[in-house]
């Protein structure tokens, strides 16, 4: 693959504004998607139909959203973040536009499951893999501040969401929620290219296989890699998904349940920001906090049925929120530690579709051995195990025991290395 | 044996503290067993302080056949005259009477009024008095429950089909019945009739559903969802909201129109600072100035 002499990162200026990007990026897919529960529930009552069909709106859309990476990163390696992000967010508030005249539970698959996850797919990847370019030495913090976007925008969507779907329905609110949902055309804008992407290709097939940084599934730090993150995707989920249910068993009310989340997001929030730019500041390797923090979930979640009472279980659940919040940034960023910001782009796309296999039966796979054991018990003993298990795999990497790496002089020492 | 007490207690003049209490005894609706269980038996306090002044009032929610017991009981200390009359009056029309000597050492009285209600002519209010040289009394007005319909508007569109729903779950009614506002007047909607504009689901059980189709400007107002007991009816309204789709269209064409604006500024500023050097910046700052202009005409 043709070595390209890429213009060094600013870690600063116009990064900035990229990092607000990312931000608003941040906020309009996932914290639209967390928010999304306040139509799910307007659309049961609509179409009338069982919770487990309407979920299936949402799931799709997540699923393409992932599945969609590679395609995603291939697109903005060819032609540039910029163009790609706006196109995605154009097609993410078309999807919900033509969601606002479904007629059939089908029309919401197609339109917010296929178009808008689609569009969503398209904005994500690009996004955070900009925000790594533009960066260096604050490479990990610029992501935490991009990724709590998340955070901070499902708390104001839930009761806008809500306040929308009182004054115009459902169908009136999806349309001012797509339009909100526009702005990701201005954010992609922001993304303004460092430098020509690279052009010159020897053949089709050379060209094509470059485009989705296929070699790097023969790149054995980045299986490695990509494979923690498949065992940490099924169980990260589980909380999300079984927490409040298992509240609710252990005989808290609905509100009581209710708020251990909202902690547990205001937790995660506080995860990627502080972690991030403690990250930056200590001369830590990045993959050696990301086993550290990778570890710490696991075992809060390991520890989670040992919440008896109200206050221990909402301590776990804090916990939980903020080292989850924190793999966040140094997921991303320890891919582009190990792989180079070179092919970052193509290498979060690959690595999102990977993890989805691990995300796809993480929630099913908990669901089961509730359903089996009678309790959530063993669903977050496995989930924590799965993590820990996860982190146990990052001491594998290549020269994992090294205590510092030239985080400056890595792009050109990794591609060297690595291209084995 | 299912018994509810409710105490109202009332400080009367002087001395005279009243306190007036009805006990609901359930039994079985065909009369058939006077059997008290008393392993069901449960109480529900409720107490109220007030002065002579105020009435003292307690609804009583009544749906289907069923033996009450309504009972008043004054206590207190007492220097007056020597008898007190004490009277059950059912609206204005009195139906129980009775003379009672005041023993200086009583300290409680009491009056009980059975009845035993089979139709909705014996759904009023039943007042208890205590009369000397003063007046007290309580008043309990026996009721059909109260059907809530919903607070807020239900919203929907031009052609759009809307499902209003109303619930009974404590108390389930024989059938319901849906009307329609027409002017100051309330129309019975028939499904039958109109099948292809209304759809009427479950009209007997607890929830009631009226789907109307095709919806235009004039299905825009309140309707009522009426709950037929055996001993009365009552009803909830629920209002509902035609709209167009104009009507959200408005602030998704404000946010489209940020957008654009927001994109041709980033990529303005892009240009002008990328010919900073160039003369040609002043050109293009003009260029913005004139763009942000044009698009501001359009909005307003």
């Amino acid at each position: 693959m043709a070595d390209v002499t890429r213009p060094k990162p600013p870690d600063g200026g116009w990064g900035w504004m990229v990092v607000l990007a990312g931000f608003l990026q941040s906020a309009l897919v996932f914290g639209v998607i967390r928010s999304f529960g306040v139509f799910f529930v307007e659309f049961v009552g609509y179409f009338g139909e069982l919770s487990g069909k309407v979920s299936w709106v949402t799931s799709i859309g997540i699923a393409v959203l992932q599945l969609g990476g590679p395609v995603s990163s291939a697109l903005s390696t060819q032609y540039g973040a910029r163009p790609v992000v706006m196109a995605g967010g154009f097609l993410s508030g078309l999807g919900m536009l033509l969601a606002s005249f479904a007629s059939s539970l089908t029309h919401l698959y197609l339109s917010i499951g296929l178009l808008s996850g689609l569009g969503w797919a398209l904005v994500f990847t690009p996004s955070v893999a900009s925000v790594a370019q533009y960066f260096t030495k604050r490479r990990t913090f610029a992501t935490g501040l991009a990724v709590s976007g998340a955070g901070l925008a499902s708390f104001a969507f839930s009761p806008l969401f809500q306040l929308l779907v009182d004054t115009y329905a459902w169908r009136g609110a999806l349309m001012v929620v797509a339009g909100v949902s526009f702005n990701l055309v201005a954010a992609g804008a922001l993304l303004r290219p460092l430098g020509e992407p690279s052009s010159d290709v020897a053949s089709p097939w050379s060209a094509l296989s470059s485009l989705f940084q296929s070699h790097l599934l023969c790149h054995r730090p980045f299986l490695l890699f990509a494979t923690t993150f498949i065992l940490v995707d099924t169980g990260y989920y589980v909380p999300y998904v079984h927490l409040v249910p298992h509240a609710r068993e252990l005989g808290f009310n609905e509100y009581q349940a209710a708020f251990l989340m909202s902690s547990a997001a205001v937790a995660d929030l506080f995860g990627r920001v502080v972690v991030s730019w403690l990250a930056d500041r200590l001369a830590v390797r990045l993959v050696h906090s990301l086993t550290l923090w990778t570890f710490l979930t696991g075992l809060s979640m390991v520890l989670l049925p040992l919440g008896g009472s109200y206050p221990i279980l909402m301590g776990l659940a804090l916990c939980y929120g903020f080292c989850a919040g924190a793999l966040v940034p140094l997921q991303f960023c320890g891919l582009a530690e190990i792989i180079g910001t070179g092919r970052v782009m193509g290498g979060i796309g690959l690595m999102q579709m990977m993890e989805s296999s691990g995300s796809l039966v993480g929630a099913p796979l908990s669901g089961w051995l509730r359903d089996i054991t009678g309790d959530y018990t063993a669903s977050f003993i496995v989930a924590g195990a799965f993590l820990i298990a996860g982190s146990f795999l990052l001491f594998t990497l290549p020269n994992y025991f090294s205590c510092s790496v030239n985080s400056t002089a890595e792009e050109e020492t990794t591609e060297d290395r690595f291209l084995a | 044996m299912k018994s509810k007490r409710f105490i109202l207690s009332l400080s009367g003049s002087r001395d005279l503290l009243f306190i007036c209490f009805f006990s609901l005894q359930k039994l079985s609706i065909h009369n058939q067993s006077f059997l008290f269980d008393y392993a069901n038996f449960y109480t529900e306090n409720i107490l109220v302080n007030r002065f002579s002044s105020d009435p003292v009032e307690e609804k009583v929610i009544v749906d289907s056949p069923v033996n009450i017991e309504l009972s008043c009981s004054l206590t207190g200390t007492y220097t007056g005259s020597a008898t007190i009359v004490m009277m059950w009056k059912k609206d204005n029309e009195t139906v129980k009477i009775s003379n009672v000597p005041v023993n200086a050492t009583r300290n409680v009285l009491n009056t009980q009024y059975n009845l035993n209600i089979r139709d909705r002519n014996q759904m009023r209010s039943y007042t208890c008095t205590f009369q000397s040289e003063k007046e007290v009394k309580a008043t309990f007005h026996l009721q059909v429950p109260q059907i809530e319909g919903k607070e807020h508007h239900v919203v929907s569109y031009v052609g759009d089909s809307v499902v209003l729903v109303c619930k009974s779950v404590k108390y389930i009614p024989v059938s319901w019945i849906w009307y329609m506002s027409n002017g100051s007047d309330q129309v019975a909607i028939n499904d039958s009739l109109m099948p292809d504009k209304y759809i009427v689901k479950g009209k007997y059980g607890n929830t009631t559903k009226l789907k109307i189709l095709k919806l235009s400007d004039k299905d825009d107002g309140s309707y009522w969802c009426q709950a037929v007991f055996k001993l009365g009816e009552s009803k909830g309204k629920v209002s509902l909201k035609v709209l167009t789709y104009m009507v959200p269209l408005k602030p998704f064409l404000v946010i489209a129109a940020e957008v654009i604006i927001v994109v041709t500024i980033i990529f303005l500023y892009e240009m002008y600072s990328k010919k900073k050097q160039m003369h040609a910046g002043k050109i293009s700052l003009a260029l913005l100035i004139t763009l942000i202009a044009f698009f501001y005409t359009i909005i307003c």
